[in-house]
């Protein structure tokens, strides 16, 4: 990388690692909130 | 009524997911490989342009994610469609990651080419300006329980915020600034060679797919969260 490895290394790092984190923690709090609905759901069906 | 209606286009953005997650990471490979090693360095700036690669798309989804928000929360307030709060709401976290990541790999790639990691220029100023705005309107969303009134403020912030927009684009002609005019301001005829258009192409489209992948699951967690907190009134009245 003619003596900018560690800045372009750093760039590549960053985008990749704050996008998947980002994907990651959306997609877990997906199907955490659909878990919630599925338990709702089934208590207001029993509460009426 | 508008929530409900939308409830099938949610089941269809379920099905499509898999394939916008496949398509993200194909092209995010391929456009890696050309922007590390498909592509020459630059004759001036040598390897460290390789950071526009990651840069600029994430610069140019950042101020399209914004014109997105301004664009619904308008919609909102004309005609009070909560559907477009949810859109507004579920673009506002990615934009401000674009923008984040925009700032950080500037900065990166400000520090060989410019010899400082940030400067008070327009451009610079004006993009971080742009992530506080995100950040405002994602903050008073969660600060004010009246979500009719959170609606109001939020979408009034986003509407005056969009003054920025043009601003960021425009601030590198309107004043003398420290980073580069656009490279890329007609396509017939752009200032940059064809062997870094197309990787920077294919990473844009890359990060494109990314936001769009993101949209729709922020789009569902939204849409889920509407529908808890209607199921929790009526269980609760």
């Amino acid at each position: 990388m003619g003596g900018y490895g560690f800045y372009v290394w750093s760039s590549y790092i960053i985008f990749f690692v704050t996008i998947s984190y980002v994907f990651i923690v959306n997609l877990m709090k997906l199907n955490e909130k659909k878990k919630k609905l599925i338990n709702l759901e089934k208590h207001s069906d029993q509460s009426s | 009524m508008y929530l409900k209606l939308k409830k099938s286009y949610f089941d269809v953005l379920d099905r499509f997911t898999p394939f916008l997650i496949i398509m993200t990471i194909v092209s995010f490979i391929i456009g890696s490989y050309f922007a590390l090693y498909g592509s020459p360095p630059d004759y001036i700036q040598g390897d460290s342009m390789r950071i526009m690669y990651v840069h600029v798309p994430s610069a140019w989804w950042a101020l399209m994610s914004y014109s997105v928000l301004a664009v619904s929360c308008t919609i909102w307030f004309i005609t009070r469609n909560p559907f477009f709060n949810l859109i507004a709401k579920s673009i506002a976290p990615i934009g401000a990651v674009f923008t984040l990541i925009a700032l950080v790999t500037g900065s990166i790639w400000g520090k060989p080419t410019w010899g400082v990691w940030w400067v008070w220029d327009a451009r610079l100023t004006s993009m971080l300006l742009l992530f506080f705005l995100y950040l405002a309107y994602i903050f008073l969303w969660q600060a004010i329980s009246n979500k009719d009134l959170a609606s109001k403020i939020s979408a009034a912030l986003a509407m005056i915020g969009f003054i920025n927009v043009p601003i960021i684009k425009f601030s590198v002609d309107w004043w003398n600034t420290l980073h580069q005019p656009a490279s890329i301001s007609k396509l017939s005829s752009p200032s940059i060679d064809e062997s870094m258009l197309i990787p920077l192409f294919i990473m844009a489209f890359a990060s494109l797919c990314f936001l769009i992948t993101m949209f729709s699951v922020r789009l569902r967690i939204e849409f889920i969260e509407s529908r808890i907190s209607r199921l929790r009134q009526k269980i609760y009245d």
